[in-house]
């Protein structure tokens, strides 16, 4: 840690957005960088605290992705090429503060009054990005609806106790058609030096509606490259559940519900067909605009088989992004609810 | 892992959400969680709390990398 400099930002207020891109839904984020503003790579992926807190990441892992940096960072300038891809991208905000509803905040943290109520969370960066489509009566794009997708997305998963290499590859998706197999090491993504999960994500991220990602693998002593051939509606797998900001989009196309998945077992027992939507309200917001759902009739355990005219068999974060793409605020969708074996349906208003 | 990189590591990801209440205490407040963290990292020898300018100031006369830690606290 001492052949780094060190910096620990508690804040996202006045964050410099032409600089600092990355997940702004995760509670713990690492730029490296040059002093010049070079960015070197980046690490933190999905989970941070709690039971699932070595999920995505590991003191290992970190590790490795150190050390990796410094490799970078001795190469320096010589590298630029391989770096060039991972700089950040044009963006239309350049602070927090110029999305609407985020001018309150102050430049910076108030420790010696408010602390936490002067204090603009990076989570919010990305619901104003998404509300900002919102209140202008637009559809946002997936990638603005489904950002920095795991790689779970398209079909393999990370070993967290590694720099990035493969831990498992489903079968049928992208992964495997590309040939990626458990055991590969990602050297390069789209041309980039990857050094984490978290720079994977910043390239498909970036990556198009349809593109071929190439791959640059070690598998055992050889190199390799693959093509990771993503086809149109590819962002549609992320699941966007356990991010802070879908608490908004809950709040805009679901009456404040959260929903979870239904298990095949219990589906038998309630006589729902697969196939067919099973969700089960895991929470109801009590309050303001979380309440819809609640003020509707709506309950905690209640078992939603059909929303807007559907029975597709859609996860939360698949019929989020369809409700969200095809009613805009101010509409209404009709909601079929199963409760103790009785059937019920509300209209639910569409924030 | 080396005992003092693991602790380091260890600090950078973990110690903002704060060790678990006892059995029977009180959780802490968002604002305590803030002037813990605040606590354990202004005065460190390792770290530059909450200001970016000094940080690539360091870096610049140290010819080290940076690295910069987003840290949602309370």
């Amino acid at each position: 840690m001492d052949r780094f400099v060190c910096v620990r930002m508690i804040q996202a207020n006045a964050m410099d957005l032409t600089r600092f891109q990355f997940d702004y839904d995760m509670s713990f984020a690492v730029t490296f960088l040059n002093a010049d503003g070079t960015v070197y790579g980046r690490y933190g992926s999905r989970s941070a605290t709690g039971d699932e807190a070595d999920r995505d990441i590991s003191l290992a892992g970190l590790k490795s992705t150190l050390e990796a940096v410094l490799a970078l960072h001795e190469d320096y300038p010589s590298n630029r090429e391989l770096l060039s891809g991972k700089q950040p991208r044009p963006v239309a905000r350049t602070r927090p503060e110029q999305f609407p509803g985020l001018g309150r905040y102050p430049p910076a943290v108030d420790f010696a009054g408010q602390p936490v109520a002067s204090c603009l969370h990076c989570h919010q960066i990305q619901e104003a990005m998404r509300l900002e489509w919102r209140e202008r009566g637009e559809t946002a794009p997936e990638k603005v609806l489904y950002p920095w997708p795991m790689p779970e997305t398209v079909g393999f998963s990370m070993d967290p106790a590694t720099l990035a290499t493969v831990d498992a590859v489903e079968k049928g998706t992208a992964a495997e058609k590309a040939g990626l197999r458990p055991g590969d090491s990602i050297a390069e993504a789209g041309g980039q030096a990857v050094v984490s999960t978290a720079d994977l994500q910043w390239v498909l991220h970036h990556a198009g509606e349809a593109e071929n990602v190439g791959l640059t693998i070690q598998r055992d002593e050889t190199s390799l490259n693959l093509g990771l051939e993503l086809e149109k509606g590819w962002r549609k797998q992320s699941d966007i559940a356990w991010r802070v900001s879908t608490w908004d989009l809950r709040r805009m196309v679901l009456g404040g519900m959260f929903l979870e998945t239904v298990g095949r077992e219990e589906r038998s027992k309630l006589g729902i067909e697969q196939g067919r939507m099973a969700l089960r309200a895991r929470h109801v917001g009590e309050f303001g605009e979380h309440a819809v759902a609640k003020s509707a009739g709506l309950r905690k355990g209640d078992i939603i088989v059909g929303f807007d005219g559907s029975e597709a068999d859609l996860n939360e974060s698949a019929l989020i992004a369809r409700i969200l793409q095809e009613h805009q605020a101010g509409g209404e969708v009709e909601v079929v609810a199963l409760r103790e074996g009785e059937r019920l349906e509300v209209r639910l208003k569409v924030q | 892992m080396d005992h003092a990189l693991r602790n380091s590591l260890f600090a950078l990801v973990a110690l903002a959400a704060g060790p678990a209440p006892a059995s029977g205490q009180e959780p802490k407040t968002r604002v305590e969680q803030v002037r813990e963290d605040q606590a354990a990292f202004e005065d460190s020898a390792e770290w530059i709390y909450n200001n970016l300018e000094e940080g690539t100031a360091a870096a610049r006369s140290s010819g080290k990398p940076l690295l910069v830690v987003h840290r949602c606290v309370p």
